[in-house]
């Protein structure tokens, strides 16, 4: 009977009958949306420690086929939960009900289709195949979980182009559990109420315009009102951890793989084979490390638990694959064999981090933290190529949860400084009388400027390798003639690459009557404008620094002599410094282009400057020099 | 009609099934194989495919009936770490039931590697396999094998036991890896009679064909040294270009009777004709006789009255995005719901202007993407879109309702593979899909002032396909946003943009745009010099690669026109100005001219005209289609210079 009452105070507005015809929808919310969420309920409902409830019902008017992608519900489940309830409805403009769905239109299969991943993971899926704008979909499901490591984050306008006229959320709680949230960016405070051992907090938001997509802004300041929760004690299938800190989630983390990281007696004697006479403990991790890259394979398996729980190492041995978890815990063993202490870290990779001060596992990577007495080294387990000690884009500067006997750790993986993430180059351009040039090229690529040129070293070769290049390149018309990469040896744990290539390019330098145009930037043009908003709101971010230095001689033909060249530029931003000049040297010209920009994080204010950089820099790039013929 | 059927099972009942035999010699993996560091016909592989081997066997057994085994067997050398993803392989297979499925079998995988110079090798275990369904009929079949490392060689093999043998799978010899060695086995027995059709056939190692009355027909193919397949742009599907071998069931006796399948173009066209899904559905659509009447009633000529039937369907229907030949539910309910797939919508049309008593077919036809149709081989598998055809004044007239924006007798841009197949048992025939041209205006107008400051406004107009385009990208984003997107030059200050004709699909959509520049030229001492394009035109050559394998394949012909109407400051003349020059393409097949002329004496007009006539260029033609666009790209990079009086 509670269950009943419950359900009644959760779903109070579904009783009575809705009108969802367009016209109904306020004039201002259906301004450059591409959908609108007419009502939407979500709620959880925590039933024991390790048993939950989401229950969901949305209602959503699709305007234009740019929201096509809310006519269609996907309910994901797994051997943890599954999924009761499933209906839907589907209305035409005037609101009338043109179709309901039936069993056999809900799709239930796997959710993931990439052959290299085995994992139970499955989806059921509902779509109308409609598409006579604007018409509105409902609708309604339930998930039960025996996982009850995640509580929702309520972000009901994620997505900027989708406006709200009604959303809510609430979440249940024995008392005895307690929930800890977080409200963020203005959404209203919680109504709690609390009666017979059971908490119900509620959040509503109504009447959301869409909003204008804001670059270069934080996940979290720019995902509009949102309430963030997570568990204090939570059972995954049996396994009871705690999330209300760090430490806690850590501690859980790293019992649920405690005593996975035993290796036999013959793989133990590989690992002293490896290490050999080696003392030094960074090139013990060194060896070992490229031990790992050279016998095994990422394959991503996830069943049952094995989302959170690492395949034991024996079985990395004897299959030579695993996955960011396997694979960490796999080099874990085969450090402690060599006597040096490492732990299994989680991140969230890739996308955006998680939020430091509000502990909660919303983690999908695991990489390796070796601490050693000068530095820390950190590995990316799944990666067959990467230097040790080198974090690029998918995992550097951000959080990591380090899982060690004494509970979990928040740290920093490493981030590098402007000058670290390099591009320098050295070109030299000898120009013939009708303007084309054969161009020789070396350019170092460091950091997170590595990565790009270090993945496509690493998976193309010849021909192919070179096809890929001259994609890249924004050149009028040439060809590229020599190509050459070579990986660097990695000069403090940054890694870097080394690029070699001739060209020819055709106009390098354009004639008109007499005189001969030569723009002097030619390789490493500023072409990016952020686009210009009529009023930010979010602070402006660039995440990672970087410098790009180029020095380009050119070699000027005899019968040309020099009338114009451009003027020096220096700006020095709270962005970052840019610096250019050409200058006369005998017969040839020198470039030199330096711009370095900073990681910053500056007020919303401060956006319109931040362009006008940009456009200073793009058209100092498009300078040119003149010259006469003689 | 279930069209499914097109994969007809012949029988029923799940027996027991004994592997086939293997028919292949395959030759062990030597420590040679496994030492080498590349492959060397092709340095840049990242992994090579040793030897493949397929084999099909159709057997009979009473319970069964008549159902293939397929056998595959596949050794592949991994070169480069980035080819680890390879040593995964999914399967995927069709289950529509006990009688109508694909079930794999016998799957076994082994690695081979050296340690120590040693050859090492290991199974595959049983746990690396599992299988997961992966939509409504479909089943896939995931396997991982051990022990992957750069220069291991990986060998699989597994059967698929299907009951359907009328459609067979196609072999590929081709993939996007080098394939040393690939070989094909067919064994049908006497009462099945199947042809062998090559695509892109090249010299083969192997040719055996034998036809014996008692024990049946077998063919064994094979080929060697087969390149990778590289995607290039402007093709149609890289399909087309691939070497493989497609059989097609000729006929089959079945109780005692020779039952014939699709085996001649009027087989194929009588059984679309007749199918409820296809020729039929147009019979079925007495319900559009009221809008008949409306549209008779206030139109008289031919024309009017198709124009008006093909606003009434492109207006009143909403295409889904999905492209198919048939139809999935009644013409009533497709009409009602006023959505529906391509044949859907376009049989509807077909409908109306039958029942406003004018001559109109079905027309069916493969996409770009799905791949070129055999005109040699009869198939219906081929298809998997529809569109109409109808005749005004005695000319073939094309309809499609898909498109909002697209007028009468144009296509979009995937039905631009040149033959459609009309459907209509008396009638049937290819049909031309002409393409329509694609024309292109640019007009960019402004001031030049003496600070540097530019004013002025950046003008498109377009004609064909490419306005349908353009209309639907303003009803998506809005006329700001797209206005804002079309001009390249970031440095403009962009203001207003304006849409004349967004909805009046018979002229031409043009939209305008106000744009400022506060630096829009260099100037040095008592001369200005300009880039008339204000870098707009066309700045890259998009054919970058000095080689080309595949015919370049636009669909449509083209016409780009640039114009620029430049006013110069007061006080200025000009110094030296692009000259005229006229490029042409062999045989006429494509031309460009530049002029620049005075317009009293503050106006330079400038006029640039880019013709590619025609929808397709061969491989051979691509060194002057390159060349072409340098010269264009040359002279668009021109410079105007201005001197102070």
């Amino acid at each position: 009977m509670k269950r009943i009452l419950f359900l009644l105070m959760l779903f109070p507005l579904s009783l009575f009958a809705q009108d969802y015809s367009v016209q109904s929808i306020p004039a201002d919310l259906r301004n450059e949306a591409k959908a609108v969420i007419r009502l939407q309920e979500e709620s959880f409902e925590v039933l024991t420690v390790g048993e939950a409830v989401k229950r969901i019902h949305t209602v959503v008017t699709i305007l234009n086929e740019k929201g096509d992608k809310y006519a269609t519900e996907q309910v994901h489940y797994s051997k943890l939960s599954r999924v009761r309830n499933f209906e839907g409805k589907l209305y035409d403009a005037q609101g009338k009900e043109i179709k309901r769905l039936k069993k056999s239109d809900i799709l239930d299969v796997s959710s993931h289709s990439n052959y290299s991943l085995f994992d139970d993971h499955k989806v059921k899926l509902a779509d109308f195949k409609y598409a006579n704008y604007p018409f509105t979909v409902e609708f309604d499901y339930e998930v039960v979980s025996y996982n009850t490591l995640f509580y929702p984050y309520w972000i009901p306008q994620g997505d900027e182009e989708l406006a709200i006229e009604n959303s809510v959320f609430t979440i249940v709680v024995p008392s005895s559990l307690g929930l800890r949230f977080r409200e963020m960016n203005g959404v209203g405070a919680v109504q709690k109420s609390e009666k017979d051992g059971i908490q119900i907090h509620r959040w509503e938001v109504k009447n959301l315009k869409a909003r204008e997509e804001e670059p270069y802004a934080d996940f979290y300041a720019s995902c509009g009102p949102a309430v963030l929760t997570a568990p204090n004690q939570f059972d995954m299938k049996g396994n009871k951890g705690s999330a209300a800190s760090w430490k806690e989630l850590g501690q859980f983390f790293y019992d649920l793989n405690v005593n996975r990281d035993e290796l036999t007696d013959a793989a133990k004697a590989v690992v002293l084979k490896v290490v050999g006479t080696e003392t030094d403990p960074l090139r013990k991790v060194e060896k070992l490390y490229h031990h790992l890259q050279q016998s095994t394979r990422y394959v991503s398996i996830q069943l049952g638990i094995g989302g959170w729980q690492s395949i034991p190492a024996t079985t990395v041995v004897e299959k030579g694959y695993g996955d960011c978890k396997a694979l960490s815990n796999y080099m874990k063993a085969m450090l402690k064999v060599a006597g040096v202490t490492s732990y299994t870290a989680s991140v969230s990779a890739d996308s955006h981090d998680i939020m430091p001060d509000f502990p909660s596992a919303r983690f999908n990577h695991e990489i390796l933290c070796v601490p050693l007495q000068k530095d820390t080294l950190w590995l990316e387990c799944t990666s067959q190529h990467a230097d040790a000690g080198y974090m690029g884009d998918f995992t550097g500067n951000r959080h990591a949860l380090l899982e060690t006997p004494t509970g979990g750790v928040l740290v920093r993986t490493p981030t590098y400084q402007k000058a670290e993430n390099g591009q320098y180059r050295t070109i030299e351009v000898f120009l013939d009388k009708e303007g084309n040039a054969t161009t020789k090229m070396l350019t170092n690529y460091s950091g997170v400027q590595h990565d790009g040129y270090r993945s496509a070293t690493e998976s193309m070769a010849g021909e192919t390798l070179k096809r890929w290049k001259i994609q890249q390149m924004r050149l009028a018309s040439f060809d590229l003639n020599d190509y050459a990469v070579e990986v660097a040896k990695p000069v403090k744990k940054i890694s870097s690459i080394t690029e070699k290539l001739s060209l020819t390019v055709r106009k390098s330098a354009t004639i008109s009557g007499t005189r001969m145009f030569l723009t002097v930037n030619q390789y490493t043009p500023w072409t990016h404008i952020p686009k210009a908003l009529s009023n930010r709101q979010y602070e402006v971010i660039w995440p990672v620094g970087f410098t790009d230095a180029d020095t380009v001689t050119y070699h000027i033909p005899e019968s040309y002599t020099l009338e114009a060249l451009p003027e020096p530029v220096k700006l020095e931003t709270e962005f970052g410094t840019y610096t250019a000049q050409v200058m006369k040297k005998g017969e040839t010209l020198v470039y030199t282009r330096r711009l370095e920009m900073n990681h910053f994080r500056r007020p919303a204010a401060s956006y319109p400057k931040f362009i006008d950089f940009c456009k200073k820099i793009a058209r100092a790039d498009r300078s040119q020099a003149v010259f006469v013929k003689q | 009609m279930n069209r499914l059927s097109a994969w007809v099972a012949v029988l029923f009942c799940i027996v027991s099934i004994s592997a086939s035999a293997q028919r292949f010699k395959i030759s062990r993996v030597t420590i040679d194989d496994l030492a080498a560091k590349h492959y060397s016909l092709d340095s840049s592989a990242e992994a090579v495919v040793l030897g493949d081997y397929g084999a099909v066997e159709i057997t009979y057994n009473d319970t069964k009936g008549y159902f293939a085994i397929h056998r595959r067997i596949r050794r592949l050398k991994i070169l480069k770490k980035s080819a680890y993803d390879r040593a995964s392989v999914a399967v995927t297979q069709y289950r529509r039931g006990a009688d109508s499925e694909q079930v794999i079998r016998n799957i076994k995988g082994k690695t081979y590697w050296l340690e120590n110079g040693e050859m090492k090798s290991e199974d595959m275990s049983k746990s690396a396999i599992f299988t997961t369904k992966t939509d409504k009929n479909f089943y896939e079949t995931k396997f991982t094998l051990p022990h992957v490392q750069e220069g291991c060689i990986i060998e699989y093999e597994y059967d698929i036991i299907s009951d359907f043998v009328m459609q067979l799978p196609e072999w590929d010899f081709q993939t996007d890896i080098p394939v040393k060695y690939s070989e094909y086995y067919a064994t049908f027995p006497p009462k099945l009679s199947y042809r062998a059709v090559f695509q892109n056939p090249v010299d083969l190692v192997t040719k055996d064909f034998s036809d014996n009355t008692n024990t049946g027909m077998s063919m064994r193919y094979a080929v060697k040294d087969m390149p990778a397949l590289r995607p290039e742009p402007y093709i149609t599907t890289i399909e087309d270009y691939k070497t493989r071998l497609r059989f097609e069931l000729i006929e089959a006796m079945v109780n005692g009777r020779v039952q014939r399948f699709s085996q001649s173009w009027p087989d194929v066209d009588k059984k679309m004709a007749e199918d409820d899904e296809v020729g039929s559905y147009i019979r079925k659509t007495a319900f559009l006789k009221e809008a008949a009447k409306t549209i008779r009633s206030k139109y008289a000529d031919t024309l009017s009255i198709i124009t008006e039937a093909h606003r009434y369907i492109r207006t009143n229907m909403t295409w889904n995005g999905r492209v198919s030949y048939w139809s999935g539910s009644t013409p009533r309910t497709v009409f009602e719901q006023k959505t529906g797939n391509s044949a859907e919508i376009n049989l509807l049309l077909v409908g109306l202007i039958r029942e406003l008593g004018f001559d109109a077919t079905p027309v069916i036809l493969s996409t770009r993407s799905n791949g070129a149709v055999f005109m040699e081989i009869p198939m219906t598998s081929y298809f998997n879109d529809l569109v109409g055809l109808t005749y005004i004044g005695g000319k073939e007239v094309l309809l499609d309702a898909t498109d909002t924006f697209l007028p009468l007798g144009v296509l979009p841009d995937r039905c631009l593979t040149r033959i459609g197949r009309i459907v209509d048992s008396r009638r049937a025939n290819w049909v031309y899909l002409k393409p329509t041209l694609n024309r292109q205006v640019k007009t960019l107008q402004y001031t030049l002032d003496e600070s540097g400051v530019i004013k002025g406004s950046i003008s498109y107009n377009w004609q064909g396909e490419m306005a349908s385009r353009h209309r639907n990208s303003i009803q998506k984003s809005g006329i700001k946003k797209f206005g804002k997107e079309l001009i390249k030059q970031p440095s403009a200050e962009v203001g207003e943009s304006k849409v004349e004709y967004a909805d009046e699909i018979d002229k031409p959509l043009v939209v305008t745009t106000d744009v400022s520049y506060e630096e829009g030229f260099n100037k040095v001492g008592d001369r200005i010099y300009l880039s008339p394009s204000l870098g707009e035109a066309l700045a890259i050559n998009p054919f970058k690669y000095d080689k080309r394998l595949y015919p370049v394949d636009f669909g449509n012909p083209s016409e780009e026109v640039f114009m620029a109407n430049i006013k110069i400051p007061q006080g200025y003349v000009v110094e030296s100005s692009p000259a005229t020059q006229v490029v042409l393409l062999p045989e006429d097949g494509g031309r460009f001219t530049y002029q620049a002329q005075m317009h009293g004496d503050d106006i330079i007009n400038i006029v640039t005209r880019l013709q590619l006539k025609k929808p397709i260029y061969s491989s051979e033609e691509y060194p002057y289609l390159k060349k072409l666009m340098d010269m264009v790209i040359a002279k668009n990079s021109e410079q105007i210079i201005l001197k102070k009086k």
